[in-house]
């Protein structure tokens, strides 16, 4: 079970077989409903799962030069790619939940377009600045919002 | 329903330098996610969703509205130019539009579009205010046990429609469901899936959902995928504003299509999940049968108008579900409901009783958007066909910090950043091996008024509420559907409808 498209279906699987295992333990009424979503849904998501297998057996038997195999097809998890987006993702949050909005948005939007994106210095300190702009002037300042300071930078300046 | 409830929510917005500023602000806001492929109205709405925050709940749905129904008047502008669709519901445009633009007459194209995207706008507002009489005892009829089956309706037909695997549809929309169930119990007070976090007690927050299932996604695609957002040729179309008019005037030059195809778009837009591009495809098959002298497909201008009236009329009839019965016509009206909650507006039969100013006012604002959005096409389309160029390195980013901002200010819950990355992981997942992710969000927003009905309606006539009479209609209804998805897949070469995943 290597291959994205069976991996997903099997995460699905996994999610509903595991709130509908939650169910039970909840008082009989509590429980009902999720347990009324996550069977049925559980039993869609095995079908489903056996519907990837036999495609997946059925292109294997047809050889690498199908057009059933490769990539889109889910035959690699995760491309390298993939992984790129998904640690900016992280570092988008880190920064965030590290150090709020109006420090960790600007530094993370300036991060991602000069180092991700190789663009101009130019580009990257503009975005980042434009970034801080937005934050400031229309979250703050107009629509008098208050914005997350972050978990760190308030104890760091404390 | 008196002339004074109709029409005093239209004086206070006119009368107000500040919701007029609002819907002017908001119609470019709209044709820019319209106008760039890829991005839509849903996206539209979830990244305007932190703009909304503080807002007065009038204030903030009016905004909402305003961007929301111009999305498909701005998505015409690539279709026509560059024959890339801005949004699903504007392929439909390209079969005649792009044609027409080959051969010089993109201003007209454009125009045509414009004129019937605004006529069939303010048609749909209309349409939606001649329902209220009609429908307003109906909704009052309704008990617990039709509810809970108008839920399940709802997200059958929404995942049988939003994808090409049934199985895949109905999963979706039964994972939205459990998502729905997260926190305290209404009836028991039992902790469900909460783990001991207190800021899940309240159950999760639709907003940071709906940024997270499809926000983070899209982002994450346009990130793997990386340069211009769309694929489309450098060298634009040359018009100008004769040609423009030219094209508005040829759609009052076919009154009567530009009617029938507005009415039929704003009914189609009411039956939850079939609008988008049902409505835009119907309304062009529709225009081709009847004007039996056209030359559809090599650039008649009434290939234009078709489904450019019926993709704005289609707003107004979405509405009708969306806001009495609080079951989204369509996914951007899904997500819409998450901020309408978030502005304290809670759609459902109560509106037919205490909500109908807010009713009128979203009315009006269908109706005013859809005529100003016409001369601030003429002013901006031109600026606009540039967007569709807009690379992906600078947008990604601000998308990003927008979304963990949503996702925070629902709640002012920090934790919220943690769902969003596990939803945006597996909507990006979700969306790259085809499971359709509208039927998460109708799933998220019925799953409460689903349990609740279900509850109230066991309690009420206990397991025999399926036998009362209404309920027989919705399971006729329901049954109706499964069996329309079938037939629509053995019919080979018919008419797709899916929306995007």
């Amino acid at each position: 079970m290597s291959d994205g498209r069976t991996l997903t279906t099997a995460v699905m699987l996994a999610i509903f077989a595991g709130m509908s295992a939650l169910a039970l333990g909840f008082p009989a009424k509590a429980g009902f409903a999720p347990l009324l979503v996550g069977i049925p849904a559980s039993l869609l998501c095995l079908a489903q799962l056996v519907i990837d297998l036999r495609r997946k057996r059925s292109s294997r038997a047809a050889g690498p030069g199908s057009p059933e195999t490769g990539e889109e097809n889910g035959e690699t998890v995760i491309t390298p790619r993939e992984w790129f987006m998904f640690v900016w993702l992280a570092v988008f949050a880190a920064l965030i939940a590290a150090t709020g909005f109006h420090v960790g948005g600007p530094v993370a939007v300036f991060l991602y377009v000069r180092f991700g994106e190789r663009e101009r210095w130019f580009n990257a300190i503009f975005a980042g600045l434009g970034t801080f702009a937005i934050m400031w002037l229309v979250f703050t300042e107009l629509l008098e919002l208050s914005l997350f300071d972050g978990l760190l930078l308030p104890a760091l300046l404390r | 329903m008196g002339f004074e409830h109709m029409f005093g929510p239209l004086v206070q917005i006119v009368g107000s330098p500040y919701l007029m500023g609002l819907i002017l602000l908001a119609i470019p806001i709209g044709m820019f996610f319209g106008a760039v492929p890829g991005l839509g109205g849903k996206l539209g709405v979830v990244l305007l969703i932190p703009f909304v925050f503080g807002m007065e709940p009038i204030a903030g749905a009016v905004f909402l509205i305003a961007m929301h129904s111009v999305v498909h008047t701005g998505g015409s502008i690539p279709s026509i130019l560059f024959g890339v669709p801005g949004t699903g519901p504007d392929a439909a445009t390209i079969v005649d539009g792009y044609p027409m633009a080959q051969r010089g007459e993109a201003g007209r194209a454009l125009g045509a579009s414009l004129g019937a995207s605004g006529i069939g706008g303010v048609i749909g507002a209309l349409f939606l205010a001649a329902m209220l009489p009609v429908l307003r005892p109906v909704i009052l009829a309704f008990s617990p046990a039709e509810f809970f089956l108008l839920a399940i309706f709802g997200i059958t037909f929404i995942a049988m429609l939003s994808g090409r695997s049934l199985i895949k549809g109905v999963s979706v929309g039964l994972l939205g469901l459990m998502v729905a169930f997260i926190g305290l119990d209404p009836h028991t007070g039992t902790q469900r899936y909460t783990f001991g976090q207190l800021y899940l007690w309240e159950g999760v927050s639709i907003i940071a959902a709906v940024l997270g299932i499809f926000a983070v996604p899209e982002m994450l695609a346009l990130g793997v995928k990386g340069g211009a957002i769309a694929d489309a040729p450098k060298k634009v179309a040359k018009y100008d504003l004769a040609q423009v008019l030219q094209g508005i005037g040829d759609v009052l030059r076919h009154p009567w299509l530009t009617l029938r195809t507005s009415l039929i778009g704003a009914g189609i837009g009411a039956i939850p999940g079939l609008g988008g591009d049902a409505a835009s495809w119907i309304c062009y098959g529709h225009a081709a049968q009847t004007c039996r002298d056209g030359k559809f497909g090599q650039g008649d201008v009434r290939g234009v108008i078709a489904p450019e009236t019926a993709n704005n009329s289609k707003e107004g009839g979405s509405l009708l579900p969306t806001l009495f019965f609080g079951v989204p016509g369509s996914s951007g009206m899904a997500i819409l409901i998450g901020a309408f909650v978030m502005l304290g507006i809670q759609p459902g039969p109560q509106m037919a009783l205490t909500g109908m100013d807010i009713v009128w006012a979203l009315i009006w604002t269908l109706a005013l958007a859809n005529l100003l959005s016409v001369f601030m096409f003429v002013a901006m389309a031109p600026t606009f066909s540039l967007l569709v160029h807009v690379r992906g390195a600078l947008l990604i980013p601000f998308v990003l910090v927008l979304s963990f901002l949503g996702a925070y200010l629902s709640e002012s819950a920090w934790q919220n950043m943690g769902l969003l990355i596990v939803l945006g992981a597996l909507g990006y997942f979700l969306k790259k091996y085809g499971w359709p992710r509208p039927p998460f969000v109708i799933g998220l927003v019925l799953g409460p008024i689903a349990e609740d009905s279900l509850h109230k309606a066991l309690a009420i006539w206990g397991p025999t509420f399926f036998l009362r009479p209404m309920s027989l209609v919705f399971i006729v209804l329901i049954i109706a559907s499964i069996g329309y998805y079938f037939w629509q897949r053995t019919r080979a070469g018919g008419i797709q409808v899916h929306s995007d995943v």
